[in-house]
């Protein structure tokens, strides 16, 4: 009688400190890719040169983007329980710079989210900062 | 045997008990998570927005009224794009935002007392109460206050440069009599670039001319003479006949040697030696001597500088082509002296194809410089590349 809210609760904070921790992750990583794409010290997505043509790119985070990439920073750091998703883009009109990154898929195994709280949601966490310097 | 207790059950109260405390702690450690997430993105948000209003912090002098509006509001607008409003209430209160100085030496932020220049600003993330934006709390239900206070900040500067020197030279001859607003402008957002990014030690001077020129301001340290300097383009007319020479009045032809000239017998000040130094024209590039002007050494006729020989054919006066011929020799004695040239061209009352070649190539003899045609003024600080640009810096955040 005891058992199944024990591990309803026991499980429940499991799966919910997953998803915070995941969010925290997000958020900090999401910050520096920011940083380093509004100060102009990043300029390129994973597709190629940030240009006014191209101020926008969807990219899912893998092992094989390039340090000189904004997906690369947003990626870092991310768990692997779950698939995650970034989106860059550069207004200059504002001028401003938004990195976005929804995580989603969660994996019930690896987050020990055994009542699949977490399955088939999605957390998204964006990022917006003023562009410096040059924007042309 | 009737005296022995039925222990059957036990364990479930137990178990309960337990239940309930761990429910507690378990609680109390998703409260932590949410309030440190909370926290971490307003810390973040706080951030952002101090670094957008430190960029923002030139519209302060360019202003001219000592606006903070376009700062507060960068401010407001990165952090709601970060924290909707919607959702977490107003972080950044416009009253957050503070203008002042940064100590780098010292570390301490100092906010803007009377007629102080800023070049830093802080910014104060807020959720509580009495901002109308508390955090919920989840330890509510255990008998906590229901709600917490969460306060962030962050300072960032709009660093200066390195130091560089400037002198603008205005063509104020009749053909851009009417492009005078125009002249103001560009001055003043050179002068706004450098006071928001050039070093301290930083001068600006100006020349006005027609045919012959003079020295309109000479050149004093923008950091700590903004507000005159600024006034003093207010100042900036056209041309006039009091200022000429030669029993010429001011207004007579257009001659950009005589003010290449001067400009670099400016920057031959010993204090000026070793440092970046940069030379702006607004010209409509039409050189012109009207064949009547007894030119002097000080209309750039001479070359080299330790020369006493004119280079004209005629005993006084100069040809259009031999006044071209001395602003490509001034320009070109400028380069080797590492000063950069650069031409702001404007046409005034007509299209002239081969003025605006041979600004180009003003700009080419010299070595370094930019040539930029009828920009609006407030494009005119690219010349500098980034240098009017700098990268706002975080200072401090927590």
């Amino acid at each position: 009688m005891v058992m199944p809210p024990f591990l309803l609760l026991c499980f429940g904070f499991i799966g919910t400190n997953a998803a915070l921790m995941t969010r925290s992750s997000a958020q900090n990583s999401a910050q520096v890719a920011a940083s380093l794409m509004a100060t102009g010290k990043v300029t390129n997505f994973a597709t190629g040169p940030i240009t006014g043509q191209m101020a926008t790119a969807t990219t899912t985070c893998s092992g094989s983007l390039a340090t000189t990439t904004v997906e690369y920073w947003a990626c870092q750091g991310l768990p692997s329980w779950a698939t995650f998703s970034v989106t860059a883009s550069r207004n200059c009109s504002v001028p401003s710079v938004t990195v976005q990154t929804i995580a989603s898929g969660f994996n019930q195994t690896t987050t020990g989210d055994v009542f699949g709280v977490l399955l088939g949601r999605t957390m998204t966490v964006t990022v917006v900062m003023m562009k410096q310097g040059t924007c042309e | 045997m009737s005296m022995m207790i039925d222990r059957r059950g036990a364990v479930a109260v137990l178990a309960a008990m337990m239940l309930s405390v761990l429910a507690g702690i378990g609680a109390l450690g998703l409260n932590q998570a949410g309030l440190h997430g909370h926290g971490l993105r307003q810390r973040h948000t706080t951030d952002a927005a101090a670094l957008a209003a430190a960029q923002m912090i030139p519209t302060f002098y360019t202003s001219g009224t000592d606006s903070t509006t376009d700062i507060v509001s960068a401010a407001q607008t990165i952090s709601t794009a970060n924290m909707p409003t919607a959702t977490y209430g107003t972080i950044v209160p416009a009253g957050n935002v503070v203008l002042g100085n940064w100590n780098a030496s010292t570390k301490t932020f100092t906010a803007r007392a009377g007629s102080t220049l800023p070049d830093a600003v802080r910014v104060t993330g807020l959720a509580s109460a009495a901002n109308g934006n508390a955090i919920t709390n989840l330890m509510a239900i255990l008998g906590d206050t229901g709600s917490r206070t969460y306060e962030t900040e962050a300072i960032a500067s709009y660093p200066r440069g390195q130091t560089w020197h400037t002198i603008v030279t205005n063509d104020t001859s009749p053909t851009l009599a009417d492009y005078i607003g125009t002249h103001r402008a560009v001055n003043k957002a050179i002068l706004d670039c450098m006071q928001t990014a050039a070093g301290s030690g930083s001068e600006f001077g100006i020349i006005d001319h027609a045919g012959p020129s003079r020295i309109f301001q000479s050149e004093i340290a923008v950091s700590t003479n903004y507000r005159a300097l600024s006034d003093k383009i207010k100042t900036l007319t056209g041309c006039s006949a009091a200022w000429g020479q030669g029993g010429l009045g001011g207004c007579f032809g257009m001659n950009l040697a005589g003010a290449l000239y001067k400009a670099r017998q400016e920057f031959k000040s010993e204090r000026f030696i070793g440092t970046r130094k940069t030379i702006v024209m607004i010209t409509h590039g039409n050189i012109s001597g009207f064949g009547m002007m007894d030119h002097q050494k000080q209309d750039g006729v001479y070359w080299p500088d330790g020369s006493n020989t004119r280079n004209c054919a005629r005993p006084k006066l100069c040809t259009d082509a031999e006044l071209s011929t001395a602003a490509t020799n001034q320009a070109t004695l400028a380069g080797q002296e590492g000063i950069s040239v650069n031409v702001i061209y404007y046409p005034g009352d007509g299209s002239r194809p081969a003025s605006r070649a041979a600004m180009e190539k003003l700009v080419n003899d010299a070595g370094t410089g930019v040539f930029m045609n009828a920009p609006a003024p407030s494009k005119v600080p690219n010349l500098f590349g980034g240098l009017c640009k700098p990268t706002a810096v975080l200072n401090a955040s927590n």
